[in-house]
């Protein structure tokens, strides 16, 4: 949450597969951290993604959501876009309008905080009208 | 002597952007006359760190060479929480350094920056292996870490004991704090805070009580007015960012001070920081007799986008050099 956040989803960040749609981002910390420190939630139109759909592919590699707390050795360099792959019954149109609501959180690995020093969450939250390309 | 160089954490926000490359934000920091030294981060400028490729390598010196800049700390992170559900172990911790003393061994900056997320057992177990590559450990004192803080007191203890030259401290300067800056309070606002709201969490600032305490009281005072969790999470940014150490107690580490973090927040009109006292930091540094570098950082990236990093970079430097005549 600050002035970093204008950075995760550019107005191209939407774009239409095959088989659904992918929505790059970019992280909102000023260094890059691994997958271990990252957790997402997504809508589309108001509807929450099953994050048993979601592929997140970073460096080339690719992963399901549940793999994310084990991915301290998958980083993503602070100007490096991650990329995040839905499948949906019908194919995203190319062009057309759609309602993105984009939860990003980090959980920072040298900012301890509270009595049982946990990492320090930060959290974002992108909403966005975004034509998909 | 006291000698100014710029962090590259000062330009988070201009960085992000991508479009600037490494060359441009150094051949800017020369062209504005920004110091004699530099200070990177190296999860924040070098892809692939702690690996430094010997690309990357001839690349970092080759624009420190070109743009004349003295290399003076390479920041690393230690990053216990790493594994989210799972801390590193003290030996963790050692071998997760261990690269990063060698990032700033390759990469020619003669002091690694580390934190006190790790305690000072993990620093006595690298001094052979920061020897051996001839890099300083500076242990930054970030608020709440003054140098009257129990981990900080082992950490000096423990520094006495080894003796050794590769152990040091990084103070930084929003440790010692004599305000909350306004434009923190101000970027507050946009999540709804109360002008009430803001008044209570300065009130609470000033008070002489462990931070913890701070934070209990706040969220009990301020919820009671209506302030949602969000709201007072941003709120906590006062007492998490802003220290309010005693400028004098540094005193009592300036014979292991090895580098300084210039932490900033903004300027008046006459082109003082009003939340920090540099006049006074400096004196005492210098009657101390610290001999080395003190860094630009802007935190400006983490509550507003209103300025240009560079201009406010000079803005400190014109300052800097102001009192440094005057010293």
């Amino acid at each position: 949450m600050g002035p970093l956040d204008k950075y995760i989803l550019k107005d191209d960040a939407l774009e239409a597969t095959e088989k659904g749609f992918q929505l790059k981002f970019q992280s909102h910390w000023y260094r890059a951290l691994p997958l271990s420190c990252m957790d997402f939630s997504l809508k589309l139109n108001g509807e929450e993604i099953d994050k048993n759909q979601i592929k997140i592919k970073v460096n080339g590699n690719e992963y399901t959501y549940d793999q994310l707390p084990e991915l301290d050795k998958e980083w993503l360099f602070i100007l490096d876009k991650g990329i995040l792959e839905i499948p949906t019954e019908k194919p995203l149109e190319k062009g057309q309008k759609y309602d993105i609501e984009f939860k990003y959180d980090l959980y920072i690995p040298y900012i301890l905080v509270g009595p049982q020093a946990n990492p320090l969450l930060a959290a974002s939250k992108v909403e966005k009208t975004l034509v998909c390309q | 002597m006291i000698k100014l160089a710029t962090s590259l954490f000062s330009y988070a926000y201009e960085w992000n952007s991508g479009k600037y490359t490494l060359e441009d934000i150094i051949a800017e920091t020369r062209k504005r006359d920004l110091g004699t030294g530099l200070e990177i981060i190296g999860f924040q400028s070098l892809r692939g760190f702690p690996n430094v490729s010997d690309e990357t390598e001839k690349e970092v010196k080759h624009l420190l060479d070109k743009y004349e800049f003295e290399p003076v700390a390479l920041d690393a992170n230690i990053d216990v929480g790493i594994k989210r559900h799972h801390k590193m172990s003290i030996d963790e911790t050692v071998e997760y350094i261990k690269p990063q003393i060698l990032a700033a061994q390759k990469l020619g900056f003669p002091i690694l920056r580390v934190q006190t997320t790790a305690p000072a057992e993990v620093y006595r177990k690298l001094v052979p292996f920061a020897e051996k590559a001839n890099v300083i450990m500076g242990v930054e004192l970030h608020t709440p870490y003054s140098v009257d803080h129990p981990s900080v007191i082992k950490m000096r203890e423990m520094f006495e004991e080894v003796g050794s030259y590769v152990l040091g401290f990084v103070p930084d300067m929003g440790t010692c704090m004599r305000a909350i800056p306004d434009a923190l309070l101000i970027s507050f606002k946009a999540t709804g805070v109360t002008d009430e709201m803001i008044a209570i969490t300065k009130e609470i600032w000033y008070k002489d009580i462990p931070t913890p305490q701070k934070f209990g009281e706040l969220a009990e005072r301020v919820g009671a007015m209506g302030a949602t969790p969000p709201q007072i999470g941003r709120l906590n940014m006062a007492f998490s960012m802003n220290g309010r150490q005693p400028i004098e107690m540094w005193s009592e580490i300036i014979p292991w001070t090895v580098h300084i973090h210039g932490k900033f927040y903004g300027f008046d009109k006459n082109g003082d920081e009003p939340s920090i006292d540099y006049a006074k930091i400096f004196k005492v540094f210098h009657e101390g007799n610290y001999n080395g570098y003190i860094s630009s950082e802007y935190e400006g990236s983490a509550f507003t986008d209103e300025f240009n990093a560079f201009d406010q970079v000079e803005k400190q430097h014109k300052l800097f050099k102001k009192i440094l005549k005057n010293l």
